[in-house]
């Protein structure tokens, strides 16, 4: 390139106020220059949506002899509704650079003007409008009397680029693109932003320093600029401090003077605390974040009085709801911001609404924490949608049914496990229930330790305290009847939905007890081991002793014995399955080991069994209780007598076995 | 984050003491001590506090400016929003700005300071808005209601506390 000639020397002048000219060393007086366009004004984009897409130049139909820097996009009047319809409007304030290729050819300036190309990389700016721009050189270079004119073209180029070509100015016309270009134009714009940003200078306002962009962060809801360092510091402190309101931009006059009217007269102060992808930009530790969402979460969950809460005691998580979807993704707090406002007016709308006129298909809750299915009304394990509550509403009930739940609440005593009730019949306040295998106190629900039940009963502290026999005859009305009488009771024979007569854990029949002792002999066992009562808790006056192959029949027997001065009644000889049944509570012992057949008459109650008991135990051939095991004399039964009454007085020594 | 809290300190310290606002002066309590200020505030012209010399304790907490400082008159003071009560608790002031959720980090030292003597001129300034921060309630009364007793009193302590040391 020849040093002296005029276009090399316009060349080197370009390039030294633009340092970005590349001066091509191939071919002579050749120089590419990228152009930013950045408008001063933001450039309003229509883009299509790609399924009406049309083809650029559709919107730049010739013709239009536009002169100078008239926009030269024209597009038909009339827009098609669809494209209307779905176009997405975007902002741009940075978008592709124009790409200058100048190239001066032999003769410039004086007989020929220079050879300009302008190329838009992507393809954004309408062909019209490049074409327009290209002519304008030419046009330029004869404006200037035929002179060097390079400098004048890019000056003409970039304000033009400041105006955005002009493509917004025609109010009647919207500047249309595809929508394959939205993605590029939109990350072009971001990136140049983001550029800009970081080559910009703050002044932090928490730690009054200057500090470049790069390691600042613009607060995304109101555009306040902080250093990312002194952010850290705050958000991580309010974080583990619990102060979740705190999270928001630190200016001190930063969204205070924004309400929201609710309703009429009510106003509220909108939330502008951050969102946790927010957080997460500026960055703060992920850790910190997934607590800040859980944190906020709670809070909400707390305002919400509609928030319906487990009815586990363990566990007490809260319904899943739709208003507070529980996010499997623990960064992202789930809550749309247009639920805010319905949070604040349902409560007081639903609050006076009765919580039973839920449609039976909305009642169905879902614990979120242990996945518990439960009736949000009732707040019983999930019945189903075609099973009413229990208890229900009280309209809804009949007499009987009234009754009959009436009953239930007065007389049984729900397992505190299942929920099942239990109403004792008979025997002491240590239950097991027939559902779970819980053990629980009757009178308390509360539940005991199956080794060692009994505790709840000989604790000074418990409220239970010496109340292990308390409602021994049985809990209810009907229920003195015996074993045998619970599942008879009038209001069993309700066809209830609860299907009562299966809760009652005390009321199956006597000749019941061998065959479900059978079914769980392991439970059946540990409840008779731990039977034994504390001391201080066995009944005085009413010892029995069960006597286990004593005679030679091998049948066990067991003889009730009346407390002296008295003489011992004879022993009744139980049948064997009855025996198996005896575990159940020592109080039941006169009833149940009375035979039903043997002695019809002893089949109630304790006192009318000692009424019918002879009081001379030596008359017994009188008493009909009294009869021979067979194989067995009558001497052989008193001898056992004799030995009892000695045993009672603590002379047993006295007693010689072959006294028979 | 100390070394943050410190810089911004020495910083704000820096150009209270250099460029201070109007009748405000800012220096160390104790050279060693970044954290508690002597502040002296002259009571401004046109009120009951005219002529008189008022100090006031500035203490910033370790973590400033995360957290608010706190600030206490030293010089005994008529006025709705600043105690009377005997010490430790004479001279605290309540302002809603310092109060820990209303506290923004980036208020600057000389703002508050700016907002303490703007009360000074014009007590209406808190008494009315936020009836929280008169800690004085009988004074923050007295102000709507008799204005003239009420300058009279502040005139009265303005005399007996904060002329004398001149």
């Amino acid at each position: 390139m020849d040093e002296d000639d005029e276009r090399a020397i316009e060349l080197s002048t370009i390039a030294a106020i633009f340092p970005e000219l590349v001066i091509d060393q191939a071919r002579p007086f050749h120089a590419t220059l990228d152009v930013p366009v950045a408008p001063e004004k933001p450039l309003k984009i229509y883009f299509q949506s790609s399924t009406t897409s049309a083809p650029l130049d559709v919107l730049t139909p010739p013709g239009t002899d536009s002169s100078g820097n008239e926009g030269g996009l024209k597009q038909p009047a009339a827009t098609p509704l669809a494209a209307v319809l779905n176009v997405d409007v975007h902002q741009l304030s940075h978008l592709p650079p124009l790409k200058l290729d100048i190239s001066l050819p032999d003769g410039y300036p004086q007989q020929r003007p220079p050879d300009v190309k302008v190329h838009a990389q992507p393809l954004w700016l309408p062909q019209k409008t490049i074409t327009d721009i290209q002519a304008r050189c030419a046009e330029l270079w004869k404006d200037c009397g035929q002179d060097q004119v390079v400098y004048t073209f890019i000056d003409y180029v970039q304000q033009e680029a400041e105006k955005a070509f002009g493509l917004a100015d025609n109010p009647e016309h919207r500047f249309e693109l595809a929508s394959d270009l939205k993605l590029i134009l939109l990350d072009h714009d971001l990136k140049r932003k983001r550029e800009q940003f970081e080559n910009e200078t703050f002044e932090c306002g928490i730690c009054l320093e200057p500090k470049k962009g790069k390691i600042c962060h613009r607060m995304l809801l109101c555009g306040h600029v902080f250093c990312v360092a002194c952010l850290q510091d705050f958000f991580n402190n309010c974080i583990t401090e619990g102060d979740m309101d705190n999270v928001k931009c630190l200016d001190p006059g930063c969204g205070k003077d924004i309400v929201v009217e609710v309703s009429p007269g009510k106003k509220r102060k909108v939330d502008r605390t951050l969102n946790p992808s927010e957080l997460l930009q500026i960055p703060i530790d992920q850790e910190l974040v997934q607590r800040y969402v859980r944190l906020k979460r709670k809070k909400k969950l707390e305002a919400d009085k509609n928030t319906i809460y487990c009815p586990r005691q363990w566990c007490q998580g809260a319904a899943k709801s739709k208003r507070h979807p529980k996010s499997d993704d623990p960064l992202h707090d789930g809550t749309a911001s247009d639920y805010e406002s319905e949070i604040e007016e349902k409560p007081t709308k639903r609050k006076k609404a009765d919580p039973e006129d839920t449609p039976m298909s909305e009642r169905l809750a879902v614990c979120e924490d242990c996945n518990f299915a439960f009736c949000s009304v009732c707040k019983k394990g999930w019945h189903g949608e075609l099973a009413r509550c229990n208890p229900r509403r009280q309209a809804e009930l009949n007499e009987e049914e009234k009754a009959s739940l009436e009953y239930m609440q007065r007389f049984s005593t729900p397992c505190p496990t299942c929920n099942a009730p239990a109403q004792k019949t008979y025997g002491c306040n240590h239950m097991i229930c027939f559902k779970c295998k819980t053990h629980f106190c009757y009178l308390c629900s509360a539940y005991l330790m199956p080794d060692n039940p009994y505790r709840h009963f000989n604790e000074l502290k418990s409220t239970c305290y010496m109340r292990l026999w308390e409602l021994e005859g049985g809990d209810g009305a009907d229920v003195g009847i015996g074993f045998a009488g619970g599942a008879a009771a009038p209001w069993q024979a309700e066809d209830l939905e609860n299907d009562d007569s299966d809760d009652e854990e005390e009321d199956l029949p006597a000749e019941n007890f061998g065959a479900f002792g059978g079914d769980a002999p392991a439970a059946w066992d540990d409840d008779t081991d731990d039977e034994e009562p504390a001391p201080d808790q066995r009944r005085p006056n009413r010892p029995h002793i069960e006597l286990v192959n004593f005679a030679r029949n091998g049948a066990p027997r067991l003889i009730e014995l009346q407390p002296p001065p008295r003489a011992p009644p004879p022993a009744p000889n139980p049948p064997a399955h009855q025996q198996r049944g005896g575990h159940r509570g020592r109080g039941g012992n006169a009833q149940r080991r009375a035979p039903a057949h043997a002695v019809p008459a002893l089949a109630v109650q304790p006192a009318q069994l000692r009424a019918h008991i002879p009081g001379n135990g030596n008359d017994a051939a009188a008493a009909p209780q009294v009869r021979a095991a067979p194989g067995q004399g009558n001497n052989a039964e008193q001898g056992i007598q004799r030995f009892i009454r000695l045993a009672l007085e603590d002379r047993e020594d006295e007693w010689d076995s072959d006294e028979d | 984050m100390a070394g943050a809290g410190q810089k911004r300190i020495t910083k704000e310290l820096g150009e209270l003491t250099t460029s201070p606002p109007a009748g405000v002066g800012v220096e160390l309590k104790d050279d060693n001590n970044l954290h508690c200020w002597k502040v002296t505030m002259d009571g401004p012209s046109g009120t009951p506090y005219t002529g008189g010399k008022f100090d006031l304790e500035l203490t910033l907490p370790p973590n400033y400016p995360f957290k608010p400082p706190t600030v206490t008159f030293k010089t005994k003071l008529y006025h709705p929003n600043v105690s009377n009560d005997t010490p430790p608790n004479s001279g605290l002031m309540c302002l809603g700005m310092l109060r820990d959720s209303e506290w923004k980090p980036s208020t600057k030292m000389s703002a508050v300071l700016e907002y303490i003597r703007h009360l000074l001129r014009d007590a209406n300034a808190v008494a009315e808005p936020d009836p929280d921060d008169a800690v004085e309630a009988k004074i923050a009364d007295q102000y709507k209601q008799d204005r003239a007793g009420y300058d009279k009193e502040a005139r009265e302590w303005t005399k007996r506390y904060a002329l004398g040391k001149k």
